[in-house]
């Protein structure tokens, strides 16, 4: 017989089996094959990407089949810890993503990205366009104030998203419960990532794959910040309401205003000086892949280069890729993966207080970017502009950055099959990062136009490397068995691991280079030294239960048994259990006849996981060095050696019990289907460092096993797929929304203060704002005489009102509250899918609700107007004697800068995330041009943003509490894929 | 065990207190605890600005709220002092737990151990001085075992001494090194200790080991004390050492905006109190004019003009610092001295229109941290508490006049009157170590041992009012966060 695909092309290497038996043959290259068979046998015919079919084979001599491309199939299969499960018969909470299929050819520049909006319960916040910027993953709710990044493990080695590339990804699967995830016992209380990528392709003809996009990028969007003469105004008022004289007179303002002296009374937007608009970069992603006798081998290599949006920045990527998988006979199986990445980037190494972007805030809009002479501009005269550091002078020129990593990895395993249903695999890892950074600060002395030196100036130049290595080890053993009894199914796993981790760290500062142009340490000096070098280890066993009867009742137990040496000797050993169970009633005989439900189950799962990021050796009592004393009054000789830092002999890990209920639904043959969960992730134990008595003598109080988080919440997706009867049209809409409540249980009565806006507190989410509640501006002698003042002062009209929490008539510390929670309340994702002729496009929109961010202190500013600051445009509508309904308080009172809810906002937002249109050529192009496949397509990541937030990016991290982050970036692509 | 690890980027409770390095490792730590902001690196000498000789201008320090009662077991700075002195206290514990057992040379042992028995019985006068009763932490204690009850002043004083006394047979007569301390820096800090309290017999016999040793004199020139080149002379005999653009340089010595320590304001009343030329009060000598004559009644100098619009002249009063007892100069800036790049200190900056002077930098530029080291104890301090405690206990005798003439003439100043009668002569020592020791820090612990506080503080600080509640204020509270974190503290009486 002949196999062919839907349109009619020939399908080699397609598996076909005597059913019941281990007969079978695959077709050859113009997909054809004999086979010899008996009358009453079934036939299968299976090959990855289509939907398996069974044939009988009755009288036939020749069996013609055509294989449905399959979408779904790849999907149905889903990866786990140390294994893979059909997702129908999964009990606990995974979510999958799978980049081909959902995701396109979203330029990501970082591939933790693509999980953003794409699974419920998983949180993806980005920290800005900066080239190489990482982001910050957060699953099913913050459960600790320590660290909460998840596990991510590469085919099952501990590794990072940012080391591979999006197209060699086959699979992301997301282990969101302790059901699924306990397996991985005291690392997994973050949740855990499983990264699989692509095996070579089961052909002997080779398969090139080439991906290639460029385009440009901007800021999503900018800060509007006062014209020079509206700024010397307010700067004026600010300074008068403030009881001293103002800086700017009438004539100068004037002269800003008619640009008639542009170099000492400019006007300079230092937002769009210091960024640029259509930031090139380009992409490009080639691979190939073949089955050459026993052997099916991938390689990939992949070239990013991205300017970033910011002058003076910049990054490369290269990756690369080896997976290689051979059939040894005799039931053996070798492969390795061997993968590494190359990364590179260039920044200003002036990042002390934010960096670049403090400054384009904190700089006058009258000092140009450049003299007239064409030097760097910078001024003397007033104290404002005196003290304007030139942005993008100290984005470029005051000093540079570079960041450098190299990471390879190299993991070989062995698999051995002795019989059917038992495979026993042994996986060895080996991982080598070398991070090595340098930043040089150039010395330096700008100039006024007129040429006299201006304040800005840097004397003394430094030069500072570090060097990072981080070393990975890892060697697993597991035996896996699969066995069927009638309709009783079991599936038994059982492990070890031994990890070993170890990171190196030294850092080198010397000063007084004699030449900003000598890049290297031996030509400073002054140097200062520095090292560490800290290990851990881990060793453990692991087990799984699996029971499945009849498609209908599922029961697996899960458990898992850590040593690791980061825990003190009597508390060496954790042990992690899970039990999860499944009912798929839509295999039930009551419900074979409801025909518009194609698949139902309902879930429950408990389980416990541990979190071992509580340091090296934090049961160790050291001795720190200390600064030293200088015996004979002239030098110091030595340092000293003392206990800083108190240890607990006592710590362990902490451990969060999680637990919920979920449900599957299919309709229609699946053409809907609906996930639904409930969970409680409830982490007790955590380390914190509670405070101790100062007659204990020593600073810093040990981490002690003391605090108790809860996140509880829900998630909900629903995906439709439709082919619209036979006009060629179908498309898909999935949605997905994440609620989560985070809460604080326990912190022994204490309240840690994470900076002057957040804290953690008992019966509130992780990092709450926190200060006075803001209830409006005196704006009226009524208003002065009824509300209460900060204790000492005297309130003016135009000042902010602060609500007398415990209504003692004064406002003071007292009278602070939790005024707004950075944890969006609601997480969700939308995506639109739809195709039609080879045109497809694809629509993704990822959004938040309910989250609070604090805007303040940069570009938000009510105080006294000696400082540097210039407004946002939002400050024409500040509350002055002519315009007393305004919505800002008036100028020059420092008390309306006191910390209250006046400066929090909500930031929810809808974005549409990624957009892309595409088109496929069609066969006949592709075969005249000798291609299989080749799709042109046009994307853009970011173009609409629907949010509050007028001059910086909703999206930032919870714990950037000013309106300093990075900017996201819009992006516009076009590019085209091509395979061979 | 592949899951035992060491952590070999610094020494552990395993590896250390092994070698006669890790003792001095030990040992370098202790002395260390000496220097922060809080202690000697300025705030001990901070502490005569809630005396009667300055006042803190830079409110938030909280000098302020103290010096005006208005302080309260929440004071922050409180806190700072209370955990600073108990840093170097575990400091020495540490030592004193670990060094017996050590198998190394005996007499490096027994250095370090008289070493950290003299810290810690130095940090708990601090402490006995300032709280009066505290919790006594004798070794290495975990936080629970710091959840103690306060001990009585009594028991906090003869550890002191049973310290002191400890420390004075195992240290040497002369440390390896001059900043070291030595069996007479033990000597002099329990004479101190015992003079503090009232226990005058046994503070004459240490004063005067330390006086008949011969080891130490006053060095000739009383400016050149306090500069750079005066540092660790044959009259220190226990000082604090520092070195600059470390981070173990001091603070009480810089400038900063080219003003001597900014926050400091030095009061009137000392001012006024340096006697004349001739040894008297300015009004009590004819050939003086008391500088009242041109100050305004809180004893603030009149700027040029405002003198001018009465007929008198800035020139007269500037003149009139030439006629007083040279260490007013040496200890004190007034309007008019040459400052820095400054021809003529404009003294207007400075509410009390005067400036600290005594240790101060003149270097230009000088706001970052100092190398000046700060006298613990010196000589000229030796030869004062002897003679207090020989009058306190016998009343005037010659050898009183010989160690107080000591003091006089080495800045030029006449002898004392030998017709002084016990209370007479009292005050008159008081005078001299108000005068002599003026910014040492020494000046409020005598205010609270002297029982003088109230009258002093409430009656002649002219400049400000302030508030000295006797039923409290001889004492500071135990600060709250110390209440909050040990259930069986009490708070001290009257707060």
């Amino acid at each position: 017989g002949e196999v062919k695909d839907e349109t009619g092309l020939a399908l080699p290497g397609v598996n076909i089996k005597i059913k019941g038996t281990n007969t079978g043959t695959i077709t050859n290259f113009e997909g054809k094959f004999k086979l010899a068979v008996d009358e009453n046998e079934v036939v299968i015919f299976s090959f990855m990407g289509f939907e398996q079919q069974e044939i009988e084979v009755g009288t036939k001599d020749v069996l013609n089949v055509v294989l449905k491309e399959s979408t779904e199939l790849l999907s149905e299969i889903v990866v786990v810890g140390y294994g893979t499960q059909k997702k129908e018969n999964l009990t606990g909470a995974v979510g999958v993503v799978t980049p081909d299929k959902d995701v396109g050819n979203q330029a990501v520049t970082n591939t933790e990205s693509l999980l953003q909006g794409r699974i419920a319960g998983v949180q993806l916040t980005q920290s800005g366009g900066k080239p190489g910027a990482g982001a910050e993953i957060t699953i099913r709710g913050n459960g600790t104030l320590n660290d909460s990044s998840p596990l991510v493990l590469i085919d099952g080695v501990p590794g990072s998203m940012q080391d591979i590339l999006p197209s060699d990804i086959e699979s992301i699967s997301v282990l969101k419960d302790a059901a699924s995830a306990s397996i991985y016992g005291t690392r997994a209380a973050n949740g855990v990532i499983l990264v699989t990528t692509k095996s070579g392709e089961a052909t002997e003809k080779i398969k090139v794959n080439y991906n290639g996009y460029a385009g440009l990028q901007k800021a999503t969007v900018l800060p509007d910040f006062l014209d020079s003469w509206d700024y010397m105004t307010l700067k004026n008022e600010a300074n008068m309401n403030a009881g001293r004289t103002p800086i700017y007179s009438d004539e100068e303002i004037a002269i800003a205003r008619d640009g008639s002296d542009p170099y000492r009374y400019g006007n300079t937007d230092w937002a769009d000086e210091t960024f640029k608009d259509g930031a090139f970069f380009m992409n490009h992603q080639l691979s190939l892949s073949q089955k050459v006798g026993k052997t099916q081998y991938l390689a990939s290599l992949g070239y990013l280069d991205q300017r970033g949006i910011m002058y003076g920045t910049s990054a490369e990527r290269i990756n690369y890729r080896i997976n290689l998988k051979s059939d040894l006979g005799k039931g053996f199986k070798f492969g390795t993966n061997f993968f590494g990445a190359i990364k590179k980037s260039e920044e200003s190494a002036d990042t002390d207080d934010q960096g670049v972007m403090r400054l384009i805030a904190n700089s006058s809009p009258l000092v140009p970017v450049f003299n007239q002479d064409g030097s760097w501009g910078s001024a003397s005269g007033n104290p404002y502009e005196i003290n304007t550091k030139n942005p993008v002078f100290y984005a470029t020129e005051a000093s540079r950055q570079y960041n450098n990593s190299n990471k390879m990895t190299i993991n070989p395993y062995l698999e051995f099959n002795p019989v059917k249903g038992l495979t026993f695999k042994t996986n060895f890892s080996y991982s080598f990062t070398q991070g090595f950074n340098k930043a040089h600060k150039y010395n330096f002395q700008l100039t006024d136009n007129d040429g006299n030196d201006s304040d800005i100036i840097r004397v003394q130049n430094s030069l500072q490397d570090i060097g990072n290595t981080y070393e990975t080890i890892q060697w697993e053993n597991t035996a896996n068995y699969n066995k069927k009894f009638g309709k009783h199914n079991i599936n038994l796993l059982a492990g070890t691991t031994m990890n070993s981790y170890a990171h190196k760290w030294t850092r080198v500062r010397v000063t007084d280079l004699p030449s900003n142009d000598l890049t290297e340490i031996g030509s400073g000096t002054n140097p200062i030294v520095a090292g560490t070098f800290n290990e851990s280890r881990l060793l453990s066993l692991f087990g799984r239960f699996q029971y499945n009867y009849d498609d209908r009742y599922l029961i697996e137990a899960n458990i898992r048994q850590d040593g690791s040496s980061k825990f003190p000797q009597d508390n060496r050993f954790a042990l992690f259990p899970a039990l999860s169970a499944g009912w798929i009633f839509s295999n039930e005989a009551f419900l074979s006849g409801a025909e518009f439900l194609s698949f139902g189950k309902f879930r429950a799962n408990w389980g416990q996981l541990g979190n071992d990021k509580i340091g090296y050796y934090p049961y160790s009592q050291t001795y720190t060095p200390t600064d030293g004393y200088p015996f004979d009054g002239s030098t110091i000789t030595n340092g000293g050696l003392a206990v800083t830092d108190l240890a607990n002999p006592d710590i362990k890990w902490e451990t969060t019990t999680s637990y919920g209920v979920g449900a599957d639904f299919g309709f229609w043959d699946d053409m809907l289907t609906v996930t639904a969960d409930y969970f409680v992730k409830d982490t007790d134990d955590i380390l914190l460092k509670l405070p101790i008595p100062g007659a204990t003598g020593v600073g810093t109080p040990a981490f002690q096993n003391a605090g108790r988080v809860k996140n509880t919440g829900w998630e909900l997706a629903v995906n439709h797929y439709n082919k619209v009867g036979n006009s060629g049209f179908e498309y898909n809409i999935g949605f997905n929304v994440t609620n989560i409540k985070n809460e604080i249980i326990d912190m022994q009565g204490e309240t840690q203060y994470i900076n002057n806006r957040q804290v953690n507190m008992e019966g509130q989410p992780i990092g709450s704002f926190y200060g006075y509640n803001n209830t409006g501006i005196y704006r009226t002698a009524e208003d002065l005489e009824k509300y209460p003042y900060i204790d000492g002062q005297t309130p003016q009209l135009g000042d902010l009102i602060y609500e007398d929490i415990n209504g003692d008539g004064v406002i003071d510390d007292q009278d602070r509250t939790i005024i707004g929670n950075p944890n969006p309340e609601y997480m969700y994702g939308i995506n639109i899918g739809m195709a039609y002729k080879g045109f497809d496009l694809k629509l993704f929109f990822q959004g938040v609700q309910n989250v609070d961010i604090y805007s303040s202190a940069t570009g938000h500013h009510s105080g006294s107007g000696n400082n540097l600051m210039n407004w946002t445009t939002d400050w024409m509508d500040r509350w002055t004697p002519e315009n007393p309904n305004a919505e800002f308080p008036r100028l020059g009172n420092v008390n309306n800068e006191q910390t209250s809810s006046f400066w929090v906002e909500d930031a929810s937002y809808l974005r549409l995330k990624n957009v892309e249109l595409g088109y496929n050529f069609n066969e006949n192009v592709c075969r005249k041009l000798k291609i299989q496949q080749l799709r042109i397509y046009a994307n853009s990541t970011n173009p609409l943003t629907w949010s509050q937030i007028d001059h910086w990016d909703p999206e930032r991290y919870a714990r950037q509490s000013r309106n300093e982050a990075y900017p996201q970036t819009t992006t516009l692509t076009f590019g085209t894929n091509i395979i061979f | 065990d592949f899951l035992d690890l060491k952590d070999n980027n610094t020494l552990n409770q395993d590896s250390f207190w092994k070698t006669e390095e890790h003792l001095d490792l030990a040992v370098t730590a202790a002395y260390e605890s000496l220097t922060p902001e809080e202690l000697y690196g300025r705030g001990i000498r901070d502490l005569d600005c809630i005396s009667d000789n300055g006042y803190n201008e830079w409110t938030w320090m909280k000098y302020w709220d103290i010096s005006v009662g208005q302080h309260n077991p929440a004071t922050d700075r409180i806190q700072w002092v209370f955990n600073d002195n108990y840093k170097g206290i575990r400091r020495a514990n540490e030592i004193l737990d670990n060094a017996p057992g050590m198998g190394i040379d005996q007499k490096a042992k027994n250095t370090a151990i008289g070493e950290a028995l003299f810290l810690r019985g130095l940090f708990y006068n601090n402490l006995s001085m300032l709280f009066n009763n505290v919790p006594l932490i004798l070794k290495v204690v975990s936080p629970a075992e710091a959840r103690i009850e306060k001990a009585s002043k009594e028991e906090v004083v003869d550890q002191i001494i049973q310290d002191l006394t400890e420390a004075i047979e195992l240290l040497p007569d002369k440390g390896e090194t001059v900043g070291r301390i030595n069996k007479y820096a033990a000597l002099a800090l329990r004479a101190r200790v015992y003079l503090y309290n009232q226990q005058y017999e046994n503070a004459i016999k240490d004063c005067e080991e330390v006086i008949n040793s011969g080891k130490y004199s006053l060095l000739d020139d009383y400016q050149l004390l306090f500069s750079a080149d005066g540092q660790n002379s044959a009259e220190s005999i226990f000082s604090v050492q520092f070195v600059s653009n470390l981070k173990s340089g001091e603070k009480f010595s810089g400038t900063y905006k080219k003003q001597p320590q900014s926050h400091f304001g030095v009061l009137p009343n000392l001012v006024h109190d340096f006697y004349t030329k001739n040894g008297l009060r300015a009004e009590d000598d004819p050939d003086a004019t008391p500088f009242t004559h041109w100050t305004d009644e809180k004893g603030v100098p009149k700027s040029a003009a405002e003198l001018e619009a009465e007929g008198k002249s800035i020139f007269d009063y500037w003149a009139e610092f030439a006629n007083r007892d040279p260490r007013l100069d040496h200890s004190i800036l007034r309007g008019g001295e040459p400052w820095v790049d400054q021809d003529k200190w404009d003294n207007s900056v400075k509410a009390t229109r005067y400036g600290i002077q005594k240790y101060i930098r003149t270097e230009v530029g000088q706001y970052e941290d100092g190398d000046r080291n700060f006298m613990i104890l010196r000589y000229a301090d030796v030869l004062l508490m002897y003679a207090e405690a020989k009058n306190e206990l016998s009343g005037p005798s010659g050898d009183i006049y010989t160690a107080l003439n000591q003091v006089r003439r080495r800045v030029g100043m006449p002898d004392f009157d030998t017709n002084l009668d016990q209370d007479a002569l009292r005050q008159e020592i008081r005078h001299e170590r108000r005068v002599e020791l003026a910014f040492e820090g020494l000046r409020y612990f005598d205010e609270l041992r002297w029982r003088t506080a109230k009258d002093d503080f409430e009656n002649k600080v002219i400049f400000h009012e302030r508030t000295f509640n006797e039923s409290k204020h001889y004492w500071w509270p135990l600060p709250q966060t110390e209440i909050d974190r040990n259930p069986n503290l009490t708070q001290n009486p009257g707060w």
